[in-house]
């Protein structure tokens, strides 16, 4: 009953989109639609990002080297910029979207994978997610994004609805004190902290989500074979999260990218007062292409001009660095509340990405560990080490291969207290082998292999590994 | 700062005769010129520039014509301009609307004050500088007066190109102003009857 309520109601939220723009020759995204432009400006296929689409992503959702005359859609001014003559006797000038800032995206999914009884059966996720996405800015330097998603959870739920996304950006709030433009902002809301570009979450054109960011101690379960009990962590951080924050960055020299900032660190969860936030940074250099800031080396202009077929292409290396460090109370499950404890954990990453015509080819990883993930149940840490390598090639501009490598060790602990009990083993080693296919510039079809070439969970237990095979329509307007 | 208030009637000076005005106090024979184009990124508004000449030396008469700026569908028209130091400048107000002009320059306010709509009200303005005119009443409003000390300036054409001619010999800074704009300098050594070129490139 309740699906059918959320079914309705996003067919509803739809349906009220679709006829209020219904004056427009197509309906679109946000941003498309505020510069009358294509998805294809700023996305090689959605929703991974070009050059121009990172650029524009780190301005605050503005055109870097100037937005207002590429707007089409005029916004309504609040005040006009003049207005900062008279600050602080007046309000700061800025204005609001002319149009709703609002898209849907949805996500029609199939999966067929093994069962534990060996049988292979098809599931139909008609949709897997529905999005509801918002993004803009207020006037200049002040962007914004925010996500709100209801997806499917699987065995027979109904699904839940939740807040991915909600943050401002305040881009350059230190130049009236003569700090240059992009050497610092300030972002703030729960975003994704984009701790790697070159095989992010976020903007993944394949199915299945990294490993490096997707795991988390308490995937990781101990089992008593004998009594047939679990026990797993307490932790349950992972750095796919995008989670409450706020962040530092800037651009220096147009190719230096740094950002340091805290979350709140409470792992899946969105609530966590408690005296310790969770530092992190970043640093990324890119050699060659379109610089960070926009610029590209010998050209004077960053132009929406209409762009060659070919707005992929952008030759150039980037090398990226980030560090984690959380701290997290816990009780795992299965011991009494009295006896929390406190994981100390890191997630230190690094990554290469190559760019060559029509290549695009990354690799990296990502290690770290947890100090005291079980609390009670064992002195043992876990160590964490996740290489990993993605390669897309652009067939034509609406077809792409891809293929992926993940491998993921996250260490057993060796000295379980609890009689009976042995520990599980997280890891494995996959290949995602994906065909994509643009049917519109904002239709994207998948098809994805996820083959296992090692997954300790299954083989500990004599079960068949879950080999798998994924489509999906993803579309937005 | 006096302040005439009177009923709206015809137009004033046009953008050409206000410099043709403006010029005359330069006009000596052996004067030169400076021409040039000016480019600019990133704005929306590419040729609200002001290219003038930052100091001449010798005392330079506003023109005697008032300098119009109307308020037309609650905007202002022309967005920026300039006028000589001591110019008297007519605000209008042609909507059928109540609007103010709220006057700003070095930070403080200058003057402000209400027009009827169908009215118009002039004011001189005395001291040289950005002077930024808001509406209290309609805060999306807004313009810009470039008041000099001499009467060479210029606003480019629409493909950017300017030109200030009868600029007695000798050596200036020239400069640009845009609202949005990094403001840019030059100096030119202008001789007798000659021509300089200063172009230039404005970024944010």
């Amino acid at each position: 009953m309740r699906k059918a309520t959320l079914l309705l109601l996003a067919t509803g939220i739809a349906t009220f989109i679709t006829i209020l723009f219904a004056q427009e020759a197509s309906a679109i995204p946000p941003f498309a639609r505020k510069y009358r432009t294509s998805c294809l400006t700023c996305h090689v296929m959605i929703p991974k990002l070009n050059a121009f689409g990172e650029a524009f992503r780190l301005n605050g959702y503005q055109i870097p080297d100037g937005d207002e005359p590429h707007i089409k859609d005029e916004p309504l001014v609040t005040a006009a910029p003049a207005w900062k003559q008279a600050w602080p006797e007046a309000n700061w000038p800025g204005w609001i979207p002319g149009s709703p800032p609002i898209a849907l995206r949805l996500q029609i999914d199939t999966q067929t994978t093994k069962e534990e009884n060996q049988k292979f059966s098809t599931n139909f996720e008609f949709p897997h997610e529905v999005e509801l996405l918002w993004g803009g800015t207020f006037g200049e330097d002040l962007g914004f994004f925010g996500e709100v998603e209801w997806k499917q959870t699987g065995s027979g739920n109904d699904g839940h609805i939740e807040t991915k996304q909600g943050f401002l950006k305040f881009q350059n709030p230190l130049q009236w004190a003569g700090v240059p433009r992009r050497w610092l902002n300030l972002w703030w809301g729960q975003m994704d902290q984009t701790y790697l570009t070159s095989y992010r979450n976020l903007d993944r054109v394949g199915i299945n989500h990294p490993l490096w960011g997707n795991k988390k101690p308490n995937d990781f379960t101990v089992r008593n074979l004998a009594a047939g009990t679990t026990r797993t962590s307490g932790n349950n951080f992972r750095l796919q999260n995008m989670q409450p924050g706020i962040e530092l960055n800037g651009i220096l020299g147009s190719r230096l990218f740094w950002a340091s900032g805290v979350t709140t660190g409470g792992g899946e969860a969105r609530f966590d007062i408690d005296n310790h936030k969770d530092p992190y940074y970043m640093l990324r250099y890119k050699f060659g292409g379109r610089a960070y800031d926009g610029s590209l080396p010998g050209e004077k202009d960053i132009s929406l001009a209409p762009r060659p077929s070919k707005g992929w292409v952008d030759n150039a290396l980037q090398i990226e660095h980030f560090g984690y460090f959380g701290k997290q109370r816990i009780t795992t499950s299965g011991a009494s509340s009295a006896s929390r404890s406190t994981d100390k954990f890191n997630r230190f990453g690094a990554a290469l990405r190559w760019t060559w015509e029509d290549l695009d080819l990354a690799g990296g990883l990502v290690w770290g560990q947890h100090e005291d993930p079980w609390g009670s149940l064992s002195e043992g840490r876990i160590r964490y080490s996740a290489p990993f390598a993605r390669l897309d090639y652009m067939i034509y501009p609406w077809w792409m291969a891809q293929l992926r490598f993940e491998d993921l060790h996250m260490s057993s602990p060796k000295d379980l207290r609890l009689s009976g009990f042995s520990a599980g083993s997280l890891d494995q080693t996959r290949f995602m082998p994906a065909l994509v296919f643009l049917i519109r510039a904002n239709l994207r079809f998948v098809m994805e292999g996820e083959v296992y070439a090692r997954h300790k969970d299954s083989e500990s237990r004599n079960l068949s590994t879950p080999h798998a095979f994924w489509t999906r329509f993803d579309f937005a307007f | 700062m006096g302040m005439i208030r009177r009923k709206l009637g015809p137009p004033g000076a046009s953008w050409g005769v206000l410099i043709y005005l403006a010029a005359l106090p330069g006009l000596a024979i052996g004067a030169g010129g400076i021409s040039g184009s000016v480019h600019t990124r990133g704005v929306k508004n590419p040729t609200d520039v002001i290219v003038y000449v930052e100091k001449v030396e010798g005392q330079f008469q506003p023109p005697k014509a008032t300098v119009p700026i109307d308020q037309i569908k609650r905007t202002y028209v022309p967005h920026i301009l300039a006028v000589l130091a001591g110019s008297e400048v007519e605000f209008r107000n042609s909507d059928n609307d109540l609007h103010n002009i709220h006057a700003r320059q070095g930070g403080r306010k200058i003057f402000n004050f209400g027009i009827p709509f169908q009215h118009a009200v002039r004011k001189v303005l005395k001291q040289k500088g950005i002077v930024t005119l808001l509406c209290d009443v309609h805060p999306e409003m807004s313009a810009f007066v470039v008041v000099t000390q001499n009467p060479f300036f210029t606003k480019p054409d629409e493909k950017g190109n300017y030109t200030i001619a009868n600029i007695p010999p000798g050596t200036y800074t020239l400069k640009t102003w845009h609202e949005n704009l990094k403001p840019e300098t030059k100096e030119v050594k202008v001789s007798e009857g000659g021509n300089v070129r200063a172009d230039f490139e404005l970024r944010r």
